[in-house]
């Protein structure tokens, strides 16, 4: 590492516009891989740039972008919250067990009205998330130990519901939101959009938010100056909890189905999506407009991959490095600020 | 897509002179037969010109049988003049359903789908069927048949391949033991209907004593955990079933690892380690899970629909809603025939 005298002479050198350039990357960076990815799939597939699809990418990334709302506030505190695809799935699971099935699915469920199957699914996330705030905030288990242990919960009450069985039916309402339309516009995405706006909002204009930032930027100096920071923790954890809950109940509204393991893979995309979009896993830097970034980048690359001829094996691996390219200007990012902080 | 108007009307002895006339010239342009005398060819028969365009998706290319069928698809596809794109579904519900959402927006002549999950693929693959796309569901339900309208259903009788293997190791044992059913997921229609036909198999020998169930949820670790428990609970266990052969092979190296190697091992898929297991007496008998049938069967399927106009019925000239694809049961005896008609894509 250079000094900091050095980097002020660089720094003097190249100009503000540079300066502010450097100091802008992590937003940057996510942005310029959309715009290219958008570009390169655009010109290798003419299926790809069309409204139709337009709509197909959102609608693929909306659950992601709901349980990512509330691992950003998590991330945001420096802290992460490994059961989010475990808590979505199980709330998923709980809703369709209190909701009447056909006779062909074999689970012993108990059905009720639709209001009570939904808040009795909301509740559950709830409790769940609620767990994860005493162990980390009371017990003082670290975040990452805590909410694997709540991972393998959330999978042994789906195990345990469902037992191997599917459940296809949700209160009709859930299903109107994860599977139905406005016009052209698939009312999950609107969900979506609106929770992710909520977020923004909260994180933005509301005394909370501050907070949030301030717990994750600097601990001990959010402690001294008065924040009880592990109020704050624990309201993330049930914002993320509550955020995933929705995310599940909809998804599995939007999927046609509750089983166990259905949701197995929105865990790694909603951190992806968060981090690539330039949220610090340090927390303190970023927020829900990192995360819609990230959260296109993901749709446009999984969605654009499948458009363009390309060896499917192949795919993985694409999708991957694009991802640890992402999250090395991450990093890079976060040093960068850190040598000009430093350099003052 | 291609106009069916303009190529021969629907006739199944008519479609499998096209199709013969049609592998005769791919076969003959590998020689090297002039491109033009094999389009004037195509042209006699009936068959497209132009390179028909199916998509493709089973549950995950990391799963052998999988992987297989995709060969299968594409090795039949290159004789019938079809471009094959592949969606893989990762062995996961949610990325096969946003795979088949991103395939719901292209055009394709025809496509065949084996669901990871049933239920979840619904929404796109009734979007592609009302856009007048055969959509061939293989292996596994993607909606019970009379919700979806699906061109047809190739799958195997999973409850007559858990029976038949089944039957094997009780014939092998004299019908009296101490037995074991590893499943797969309890969620799976395919694990369902072989421990169906395991059951309808052990109740009729008032010997057999069925000491474990367990689901092994196709997971090879998890099987392999799983039978480290098994062997130091039971210090005899005479033959056991499993519902796949990734799992049975699993089973075989803690078994071996244990020195009891002399339990009686059957399997199902009848994949080419399991073929060799069986040749060299480490598996006592497998079932074949048509895979190369399935997949080189739903582009059949597929371009009899497009080139022919090929409807789903029961009548003659048309393609049924469910074709039962079936394979033997694999021992000693026929597993070196097995090998070479795997290898050449025909089962």
């Amino acid at each position: 590492m250079s000094s900091p005298p050095a980097d002020a002479t660089i720094r003097n050198r190249t100009g503000p516009t540079m300066a502010w350039l450097r100091g802008q990357l992590r937003n940057i960076a996510p942005f310029a891989t959309l715009l290219a990815l958008a570009i390169l799939f655009s010109v290798a597939s003419p299926s790809f740039a069309t409204f139709d699809n337009l709509a197909n990418i959102l609608q693929q990334v909306s659950v992601t972008g709901i349980i990512a709302v509330g691992l950003t506030f998590v991330i945001l505190c420096a802290e992460i919250d490994l059961s989010v695809a475990s808590l979505a799935n199980a709330t998923g699971i709980v809703l369709a067990f209190f909701t009447a099935q056909d006779a062909s699915v074999n689970i012993a469920n108990i059905p009720l009205p639709g209001v009570a199957a939904v808040v009795l699914a909301v509740l559950a996330s709830l409790a769940l998330g609620a767990v994860n705030a005493f162990g980390l905030t009371v017990i003082g288990i670290p975040s990452f130990i805590m909410t694997l242990a709540m991972l393998q919960i959330g999978a042994g009450i789906c195990a345990l519901l469902v037992r191997g069985q599917i459940a296809y039916n949700v209160p009709d309402f859930i299903a109107t939101l994860g599977n139905g339309a406005i016009g052209p516009l698939p009312w999950i995405v609107v969900v979506a959009a609106v929770i992710l706006l909520l977020g923004h909002v909260v994180l933005t204009y509301t005394r909370f938010g501050r907070y949030v930032y301030m717990v994750g930027g600097n601990r001990e100096a959010a402690e001294y100056s008065g924040i009880n920071v592990k109020l704050i923790l624990a309201a993330v954890m049930l914002v993320s909890a509550v955020c995933s809950g929705i995310g599940g109940m909809l998804g599995v509204a939007h999927f046609g189905s509750a089983q166990q393991n259905e949701f197995d893979n929105y865990l790694l995309d909603s951190i992806s999506a968060v981090v690539v979009g330039g949220t610090s896993l340090f927390g303190g830097q970023g927020g829900i407009g990192n995360t819609v970034v990230g959260l296109l980048v993901l749709g446009v690359l999984n969605n654009g991959l499948d458009h363009v001829r390309i060896d499917s094996f192949l795919k993985i691996l694409i999708r991957g490095l694009i991802l640890l390219l992402a999250l090395i200007i991450n990093v890079y990012a976060q040093r960068l600020r850190t040598r000009e902080a430093a350099a003052g | 897509m291609v106009d069916i108007s303009d190529v021969a009307t629907p006739d199944r002895r008519g479609f499998v002179r096209t199709m013969t006339a049609s592998m005769a010239a791919g076969l003959l342009g590998g020689f090297g037969i002039n491109p033009a005398i094999a389009a004037e060819m195509a042209k006699e028969t009936g068959r497209s010109e132009k390179p028909l365009k199916a998509a493709f998706s089973n549950a995950g290319l990391q799963a052998t049988w999988c992987a297989q069928g995709k060969q299968a698809a594409e090795w039949w596809g290159k004789l019938f003049n079809v471009d094959v794109t592949w969606f893989d579904g990762e062995l996961n519900a949610t990325k096969q359903r946003s795979a088949i959402d991103s395939m719901a927006s292209q055009k394709w002549d025809f496509v065949a789908i084996q669901a990871f999950g049933i239920g979840t693929l619904t929404a796109p693959v009734k979007k592609m069927i009302d856009a007048g796309v055969p959509v061939i569901d293989m292996d596994t339900l993607i909606a019970p048949l009379d919700s979806i309208n699906v061109h047809s259903f190739l799958a195997p009788d999973n409850e007559f391949m858990g029976a038949s293997v089944t039957q094997a190791l009780v014939d092998a044992i004299g019908g009296k033991g101490v037995v074991t059913m590893t499943q797969g997921a309890l969620g799976h229609t395919g694990a369902q209907g072989r421990a169906r036909g395991f059951d309808s198999v052990v109740k009729k020998y008032p010997g057999i004593e069925v000491v474990d169930t367990t689901p092994g949820d196709w997971d090879v670790s998890k099987v392999s955990r799983l039978w480290e428990t098994l062997l130091t609970k039971y210090p005899k266990i005479d033959a056991a079933y499993f519902h796949n052969d990734d799992m049975a092979l699993a089973a075989y190296n803690v078994m071996k690892a244990r020195g009891r190697t002399s339990i009686l091992i059957g399997g199902c898929d009848a994949m080419p380690p399991a073929l060799t297991a069986v040749a060299d007496g480490r598996m006592h008998a497998t079932v074949r899970n048509p895979s190369c049938r399935i997949h080189g069967g739903a582009i059949l399927a597929g371009v009899a629909a497009v080139v022919s106009g090929e409807k789903t019925g029961d009548g003659q000239g048309m393609i049924p809603k469910n074709i039962i694809t079936d394979g033997p049961v694999v021992t000693k005896a026929n597993a070196p025939g097995m090998m070479w008609m795997e290898n050449h894509y025909l089962i």
